[in-house]
Protein backbone atom coordinates (compact mmCIF):
# COMPACT_ATOMS: atom_id res chain seq x y z
CA UNK A 1 0.00 0.00 0.00
CA UNK A 2 1.22 3.30 -1.33
CA UNK A 3 1.81 5.61 1.85
CA UNK A 4 -0.25 8.03 -0.06
CA UNK A 5 -3.23 5.47 0.49
CA UNK A 6 -2.30 5.08 4.06
CA UNK A 7 -2.85 8.61 4.65
CA UNK A 8 -6.43 8.83 3.27
CA UNK A 9 -7.64 5.74 5.22
CA UNK A 10 -6.05 7.44 8.18
CA UNK A 11 -7.98 10.36 7.55
CA UNK A 12 -11.37 8.55 6.65
CA UNK A 13 -10.54 7.00 9.99
CA UNK A 14 -10.73 10.22 11.48
CA UNK A 15 -13.21 11.55 10.02
CA UNK A 16 -15.41 8.43 11.16
CA UNK A 17 -14.05 8.96 14.65
CA UNK A 18 -15.27 12.63 14.40
CA UNK A 19 -18.55 11.12 13.45
CA UNK A 20 -18.60 9.27 16.74
CA UNK A 21 -17.53 11.71 18.98
CA UNK A 22 -20.33 13.98 18.05
CA UNK A 23 -22.58 11.67 18.17
CA UNK A 24 -21.42 10.84 21.84
CA UNK A 25 -21.30 14.30 22.63
CA UNK A 26 -24.64 14.47 22.66
CA UNK A 27 -25.33 11.54 24.49
CA UNK A 28 -26.03 12.08 28.17
CA UNK A 29 -22.77 11.63 30.05
CA UNK A 30 -22.56 8.57 32.37
CA UNK A 31 -18.97 8.16 33.56
CA UNK A 32 -18.77 5.32 30.42
CA UNK A 33 -19.42 8.13 27.46
CA UNK A 34 -16.68 10.22 29.20
CA UNK A 35 -14.06 7.74 29.47
CA UNK A 36 -15.21 6.79 25.52
CA UNK A 37 -14.89 10.39 24.85
CA UNK A 38 -11.52 10.45 25.93
CA UNK A 39 -10.57 7.43 24.02
CA UNK A 40 -11.63 8.90 20.99
CA UNK A 41 -10.08 11.79 21.38
CA UNK A 42 -6.57 9.88 22.00
CA UNK A 43 -7.40 7.93 19.06
CA UNK A 44 -7.80 10.80 16.82
CA UNK A 45 -5.05 12.64 17.93
CA UNK A 46 -2.86 8.91 17.24
CA UNK A 47 -4.07 9.13 13.89
CA UNK A 48 -2.66 12.93 13.30
CA UNK A 49 0.28 11.86 14.50
CA UNK A 50 0.89 8.88 12.05
CA UNK A 51 -0.33 11.00 9.79
CA UNK A 52 2.26 13.76 10.29
CA UNK A 53 5.07 11.14 11.07
CA UNK A 54 4.08 9.76 7.52
CA UNK A 55 4.55 13.24 6.24
CA UNK A 56 7.64 13.46 7.66
CA UNK A 57 8.75 10.60 6.60
CA UNK A 58 7.47 11.20 2.72
CA UNK A 59 8.92 14.66 2.79
CA UNK A 60 12.55 13.08 3.59
CA UNK A 61 12.62 10.50 1.51
CA UNK A 62 11.54 11.90 -1.74
CA UNK B 1 12.66 30.60 54.43
CA UNK B 2 9.03 29.96 52.69
CA UNK B 3 7.07 33.55 52.59
CA UNK B 4 4.05 33.18 50.74
CA UNK B 5 3.25 35.89 48.21
CA UNK B 6 0.13 37.61 46.87
CA UNK B 7 -0.12 37.11 43.25
CA UNK B 8 -1.85 39.83 40.99
CA UNK B 9 -3.63 38.85 38.19
CA UNK B 10 -4.61 42.30 35.75
CA UNK B 11 -7.45 41.91 33.63
CA UNK B 12 -7.60 39.36 30.96
CA UNK B 13 -4.52 38.47 29.87
CA UNK B 14 -2.63 37.72 32.53
CA UNK B 15 -1.49 34.25 33.95
CA UNK B 16 -3.26 32.03 36.18
CA UNK B 17 -1.02 31.27 39.14
CA UNK B 18 -1.64 28.54 40.77
CA UNK B 19 0.80 29.26 44.10
CA UNK B 20 3.75 31.14 44.22
CA UNK B 21 6.11 31.44 46.89
CA UNK B 22 9.49 32.79 48.18
CA UNK B 23 11.39 29.65 48.37
CA UNK B 24 14.80 30.71 49.75
CA UNK B 25 15.95 34.32 50.26
CA UNK B 26 19.56 35.16 51.28
CA UNK B 27 21.26 38.26 50.69
CA UNK B 28 22.42 36.86 47.35
CA UNK B 29 18.92 35.21 45.80
CA UNK B 30 15.59 35.33 46.21
CA UNK B 31 14.15 32.31 44.17
CA UNK B 32 10.23 33.18 43.99
CA UNK B 33 8.94 29.86 42.44
CA UNK B 34 5.34 30.48 41.28
CA UNK B 35 3.04 27.05 39.95
CA UNK B 36 1.50 28.26 37.20
CA UNK B 37 -0.38 25.02 34.91
CA UNK B 38 -3.09 27.50 33.20
CA UNK B 39 -2.53 30.93 31.45
CA UNK B 40 -5.30 32.85 30.49
CA UNK B 41 -4.88 35.22 27.59
CA UNK B 42 -2.30 37.07 26.12
CA UNK B 43 -0.13 40.15 26.93
CA UNK B 44 2.98 41.33 26.25
CA UNK B 45 4.33 44.68 26.76
CA UNK B 46 7.32 45.99 27.33
CA UNK B 47 10.53 46.41 25.17
CA UNK B 48 12.93 44.35 23.37
CA UNK B 49 12.66 40.45 21.93
CA UNK B 50 14.29 38.52 25.04
CA UNK B 51 12.90 35.88 26.05
CA UNK B 52 12.07 37.02 29.14
CA UNK B 53 11.18 40.27 30.93
CA UNK B 54 10.16 42.17 33.67
CA UNK B 55 8.21 44.31 32.38
CA UNK B 56 7.25 46.22 35.32
CA UNK B 57 7.88 47.12 38.62
CA UNK B 58 5.79 49.18 40.90
CA UNK B 59 7.74 50.01 43.96
CA UNK B 60 5.14 51.83 45.88
CA UNK B 61 2.96 48.27 45.24
CA UNK B 62 5.81 46.25 45.89
CA UNK B 63 4.60 44.93 42.34
CA UNK B 64 6.64 43.16 40.07
CA UNK B 65 5.33 41.74 36.98
CA UNK B 66 6.92 39.48 34.25
CA UNK B 67 6.09 39.11 30.53
CA UNK B 68 7.23 36.66 28.19
CA UNK B 69 6.33 37.50 25.24
CA UNK B 70 8.24 36.34 22.48
CA UNK B 71 8.42 32.50 23.28
CA UNK B 72 4.77 32.03 23.27
CA UNK B 73 5.65 27.97 22.93
CA UNK B 74 6.95 27.64 26.45
CA UNK B 75 4.85 26.92 29.91
CA UNK B 76 6.53 27.93 32.59
CA UNK B 77 6.40 26.24 35.52
CA UNK B 78 8.13 28.25 38.05
CA UNK B 79 10.74 31.14 37.79
CA UNK B 80 13.38 32.56 39.69
CA UNK B 81 13.63 36.29 40.73
CA UNK B 82 17.41 36.43 41.82
CA UNK B 83 19.72 38.68 43.15
CA UNK B 84 23.35 37.51 42.51
CA UNK B 85 25.48 40.66 42.72
CA UNK B 86 25.26 41.96 46.01
CA UNK B 87 21.41 43.24 46.33
CA UNK B 88 22.35 45.34 43.10
CA UNK B 89 20.57 43.37 40.41
CA UNK B 90 17.69 41.61 40.15
CA UNK B 91 17.13 38.82 37.46
CA UNK B 92 14.60 36.20 36.66
CA UNK B 93 15.25 32.82 35.22
CA UNK B 94 12.14 31.14 33.65
CA UNK B 95 12.07 27.27 34.25
CA UNK B 96 10.20 25.90 31.39
CA UNK B 97 9.03 22.42 30.04
CA UNK B 98 9.13 21.30 26.95
CA UNK B 99 5.73 18.96 27.72
CA UNK B 100 3.65 21.44 26.97
CA UNK B 101 4.43 23.09 23.79
CA UNK B 102 1.26 24.89 23.13
CA UNK B 103 1.37 27.55 25.88
CA UNK B 104 0.57 31.35 25.25
CA UNK B 105 2.33 34.31 26.46
CA UNK B 106 2.67 34.23 30.17
CA UNK B 107 2.49 36.70 32.43
CA UNK B 108 2.33 36.93 35.78
CA UNK B 109 2.32 39.95 38.52
CA UNK B 110 4.21 39.01 41.79
CA UNK B 111 3.81 40.82 44.96
CA UNK B 112 6.91 41.27 46.43
CA UNK B 113 6.88 41.99 50.20
CA UNK B 114 8.37 44.59 52.21
CA UNK B 115 11.75 43.04 53.09
CA UNK B 116 12.16 42.45 49.76
CA UNK B 117 12.19 45.73 48.24
CA UNK B 118 15.53 46.83 48.50
CA UNK B 119 16.02 43.91 46.11
CA UNK B 120 14.33 45.18 43.53
CA UNK B 121 16.58 48.42 42.63
CA UNK B 122 17.52 47.05 39.39
CA UNK B 123 15.93 44.43 36.88
CA UNK B 124 17.82 42.76 35.45
CA UNK B 125 17.13 40.65 32.00
CA UNK B 126 18.10 37.35 31.32
CA UNK B 127 17.65 35.36 28.35
CA UNK B 128 17.63 31.79 27.60
CA UNK B 129 19.01 29.70 24.53
CA UNK B 130 16.81 26.56 23.88
CA UNK B 131 17.40 23.90 25.95
CA UNK B 132 15.54 20.84 26.70
CA UNK B 133 14.51 20.23 30.11
CA UNK B 134 14.77 16.58 31.59
CA UNK B 135 14.29 15.04 34.79
CA UNK B 136 17.12 15.38 37.00
CA UNK B 137 18.65 17.55 39.74
CA UNK B 138 20.02 21.28 38.54
CA UNK B 139 22.38 22.81 40.04
CA UNK B 140 21.84 26.66 39.54
CA UNK B 141 24.71 29.04 39.59
CA UNK B 142 24.82 32.67 40.26
CA UNK B 143 27.64 34.85 39.08
CA UNK B 144 29.64 34.78 42.31
CA UNK B 145 27.79 31.86 43.75
CA UNK B 146 26.17 28.75 43.98
CA UNK B 147 22.80 29.07 45.67
CA UNK B 148 20.62 26.39 45.12
CA UNK B 149 19.75 22.95 43.71
CA UNK B 150 16.31 21.80 42.06
CA UNK B 151 15.09 18.91 41.48
CA UNK B 152 13.18 17.84 38.01
CA UNK B 153 10.71 15.31 38.02
CA UNK B 154 8.01 14.00 36.11
CA UNK B 155 4.79 12.71 37.42
CA UNK B 156 1.64 11.94 35.58
CA UNK B 157 3.41 13.08 32.37
CA UNK B 158 3.88 16.39 33.58
CA UNK B 159 7.41 17.86 34.18
CA UNK B 160 7.38 19.00 38.07
CA UNK B 161 10.33 21.16 40.00
CA UNK B 162 10.58 19.29 43.59
CA UNK B 163 12.55 20.27 46.64
CA UNK B 164 15.30 23.26 46.70
CA UNK B 165 18.45 23.04 48.59
CA UNK B 166 20.02 25.60 49.41
CA UNK B 167 24.17 24.69 49.00
CA UNK B 168 26.19 25.44 52.68
CA UNK B 169 26.97 28.67 53.00
CA UNK B 170 30.30 27.99 54.50
CA UNK B 171 31.37 26.51 50.74
CA UNK B 172 33.63 28.38 48.68
CA UNK B 173 32.09 29.99 45.83
CA UNK B 174 33.52 30.52 41.98
CA UNK B 175 32.83 32.07 39.08
CA UNK B 176 31.75 30.47 35.82
CA UNK B 177 35.43 31.87 34.93
CA UNK B 178 36.85 30.31 37.42
CA UNK B 179 35.45 27.30 37.39
CA UNK B 180 36.01 26.95 33.98
CA UNK B 181 39.60 27.76 34.28
CA UNK B 182 39.74 24.50 36.81
CA UNK B 183 37.81 22.80 34.14
CA UNK B 184 39.94 22.78 31.45
CA UNK B 185 43.46 22.59 34.24
CA UNK B 186 42.18 19.59 35.64
CA UNK B 187 40.52 17.90 32.22
CA UNK B 188 42.99 18.57 29.98
CA UNK B 189 41.33 17.23 26.52
CA UNK B 190 37.75 17.73 26.54
CA UNK B 191 34.38 17.13 28.18
CA UNK B 192 31.47 16.51 25.67
CA UNK B 193 28.62 15.07 27.64
CA UNK B 194 27.29 15.61 30.29
CA UNK B 195 23.12 14.55 30.47
CA UNK B 196 20.81 12.41 28.50
CA UNK B 197 18.56 12.85 26.58
CA UNK B 198 15.26 11.50 26.85
CA UNK B 199 14.60 8.72 24.37
CA UNK B 200 18.30 8.07 24.82
CA UNK B 201 20.15 5.31 27.04
CA UNK B 202 22.69 6.15 29.29
CA UNK B 203 25.95 4.28 29.06
CA UNK B 204 26.87 4.28 32.67
CA UNK B 205 29.67 2.45 32.46
CA UNK B 206 31.14 4.43 29.35
CA UNK B 207 30.73 7.76 30.92
CA UNK B 208 32.07 6.85 34.50
CA UNK B 209 35.13 5.51 32.19
CA UNK B 210 35.35 8.75 30.21
CA UNK B 211 35.22 10.38 33.45
CA UNK B 212 38.31 8.50 35.15
CA UNK B 213 40.12 9.17 31.49
CA UNK B 214 39.80 12.39 31.57
CA UNK B 215 39.82 12.18 28.06
CA UNK B 216 37.19 14.82 26.60
CA UNK B 217 36.38 18.92 28.28
CA UNK B 218 35.20 21.29 25.79
CA UNK B 219 32.27 23.57 25.28
CA UNK B 220 29.26 22.58 23.24
CA UNK B 221 29.10 26.36 21.22
CA UNK B 222 33.26 26.01 21.28
CA UNK B 223 34.53 28.74 23.28
CA UNK B 224 34.36 30.24 26.60
CA UNK B 225 31.15 30.77 28.26
CA UNK B 226 31.28 34.74 29.09
CA UNK B 227 29.28 35.97 31.80
CA UNK B 228 26.68 37.08 28.80
CA UNK B 229 26.20 33.48 28.35
CA UNK B 230 25.02 33.06 31.99
CA UNK B 231 21.83 32.34 31.39
CA UNK B 232 19.59 29.96 31.96
CA UNK B 233 21.40 27.23 30.54
CA UNK B 234 24.57 28.14 32.26
CA UNK B 235 22.89 28.34 35.37
CA UNK B 236 21.37 25.36 35.14
CA UNK B 237 25.50 23.63 35.94
CA UNK B 238 25.65 19.77 36.24
CA UNK B 239 27.03 18.96 39.28
CA UNK B 240 30.19 16.05 38.71
CA UNK B 241 32.26 15.19 41.37
CA UNK B 242 35.63 13.17 41.49
CA UNK B 243 35.23 9.60 42.65
CA UNK B 244 31.87 7.42 42.19
CA UNK B 245 28.34 9.01 41.53
CA UNK B 246 26.81 10.62 44.20
CA UNK B 247 23.00 11.08 43.08
CA UNK B 248 21.09 8.55 40.43
CA UNK B 249 17.90 9.86 38.14
CA UNK B 250 14.38 10.62 39.42
CA UNK B 251 13.95 7.02 40.54
CA UNK B 252 17.29 7.01 42.26
CA UNK B 253 19.06 5.12 39.42
CA UNK B 254 20.25 6.19 36.24
CA UNK B 255 18.98 5.46 32.63
CA UNK B 256 16.93 6.88 30.04
CA UNK B 257 16.66 10.73 30.35
CA UNK B 258 17.93 11.36 33.43
CA UNK B 259 20.51 13.70 34.03
CA UNK B 260 24.18 13.10 35.00
CA UNK B 261 25.06 14.24 38.42
CA UNK B 262 28.11 13.86 39.59
CA UNK B 263 30.32 16.61 41.71
CA UNK B 264 33.69 17.32 41.37
CA UNK B 265 34.38 19.04 44.42
CA UNK B 266 30.86 19.38 46.15
CA UNK B 267 29.93 23.01 46.65
CA UNK B 268 33.17 24.43 44.78
CA UNK B 269 32.86 23.37 40.98
CA UNK B 270 30.51 23.11 38.96
CA UNK B 271 30.16 21.73 34.92
CA UNK B 272 28.12 22.76 32.18
CA UNK B 273 24.65 20.07 31.14
CA UNK B 274 25.73 18.73 27.97
CA UNK B 275 24.51 16.11 26.26
CA UNK B 276 26.08 12.67 26.39
CA UNK B 277 27.37 11.62 23.16
CA UNK B 278 29.24 8.02 22.76
CA UNK B 279 33.03 8.53 22.69
CA UNK B 280 33.39 8.02 19.16
CA UNK B 281 30.72 11.05 18.37
CA UNK B 282 32.59 13.26 20.65
CA UNK B 283 33.65 15.46 17.53
CA UNK B 284 30.43 16.21 16.57
CA UNK B 285 29.19 19.16 18.21
CA UNK B 286 25.85 19.47 17.03
CA UNK B 287 24.04 16.19 15.90
CA UNK B 288 21.87 16.50 13.06
CA UNK B 289 19.09 14.23 13.36
CA UNK B 290 16.29 14.02 10.82
CA UNK B 291 12.57 15.30 11.55
CA UNK B 292 11.55 11.42 11.17
CA UNK B 293 13.94 10.69 13.71
CA UNK B 294 12.79 13.49 16.00
CA UNK B 295 9.13 12.45 15.19
CA UNK B 296 9.81 9.18 16.32
CA UNK B 297 11.80 9.37 19.28
CA UNK B 298 9.26 11.98 20.51
CA UNK B 299 6.05 9.90 19.51
CA UNK B 300 6.61 6.30 18.72
CA UNK B 301 6.95 5.50 22.68
CA UNK B 302 3.21 7.25 22.78
CA UNK B 303 1.53 5.82 19.86
CA UNK B 304 3.08 2.30 20.82
CA UNK B 305 1.17 3.35 24.11
CA UNK B 306 -2.12 3.93 22.33
CA UNK B 307 -1.43 0.51 20.14
CA UNK B 308 -1.54 -1.61 23.13
CA UNK B 309 -4.47 -0.49 24.57
CA UNK B 310 -6.55 -0.70 21.14
CA UNK B 311 -4.93 -4.05 21.02
CA UNK B 312 -6.11 -5.18 24.15
CA UNK B 313 -9.19 -3.32 23.67
CA UNK B 314 -9.95 -5.76 20.70
CA UNK B 315 -9.34 -8.82 22.19
CA UNK B 316 -11.58 -7.94 24.96
CA UNK B 317 -14.17 -7.17 22.19
CA UNK B 318 -13.09 -10.67 20.44
CA UNK B 319 -14.11 -12.70 23.52
CA UNK B 320 -17.46 -10.52 24.32
CA UNK B 321 -18.33 -11.96 20.86
CA UNK B 322 -17.48 -15.28 21.42
CA UNK B 323 -19.21 -15.07 25.12
CA UNK B 324 -21.84 -13.88 23.05
CA UNK B 325 -22.17 -16.74 20.83
CA UNK B 326 -21.60 -19.72 23.44
CA UNK B 327 -24.83 -17.97 24.80
CA UNK B 328 -26.34 -18.41 21.98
Amino acid sequence: MSSQKVLDRLQETCIYLSDLYDSLYRVERTPTVVEMLRDIHEAQTALLRIQEGIKIYRGETE
Amino acid sequence: MKTKLSISLVDGGWLKVDSAEVVHFSQSVVIVEIKALKKTALYSTGPGNDFIHLVGLDTTDKTVTVGFPDFPEFQVYSFMISNHAEGSDISVVLLRSEENTDADYLCTSVRIGDEYEDLMKTLLKETIADTSWIPGSYSIFGEKDIFCKLYLSKVSGRMQWGKIDHIDADSQPVSVEEFIKYAVENFPAKVDYYYTKPGKLLDLAKLLQDIEDHTEVTWTNGRKPTRMDVSVRDLLMLSVERGTLTRGGPDGDWGEGDLVYKEILPGEFYMKAKEIRPKEEKTVMAVDVSPFKKWMRKWLPWLLQILRKITIGMKILMQLKNGMRTLK
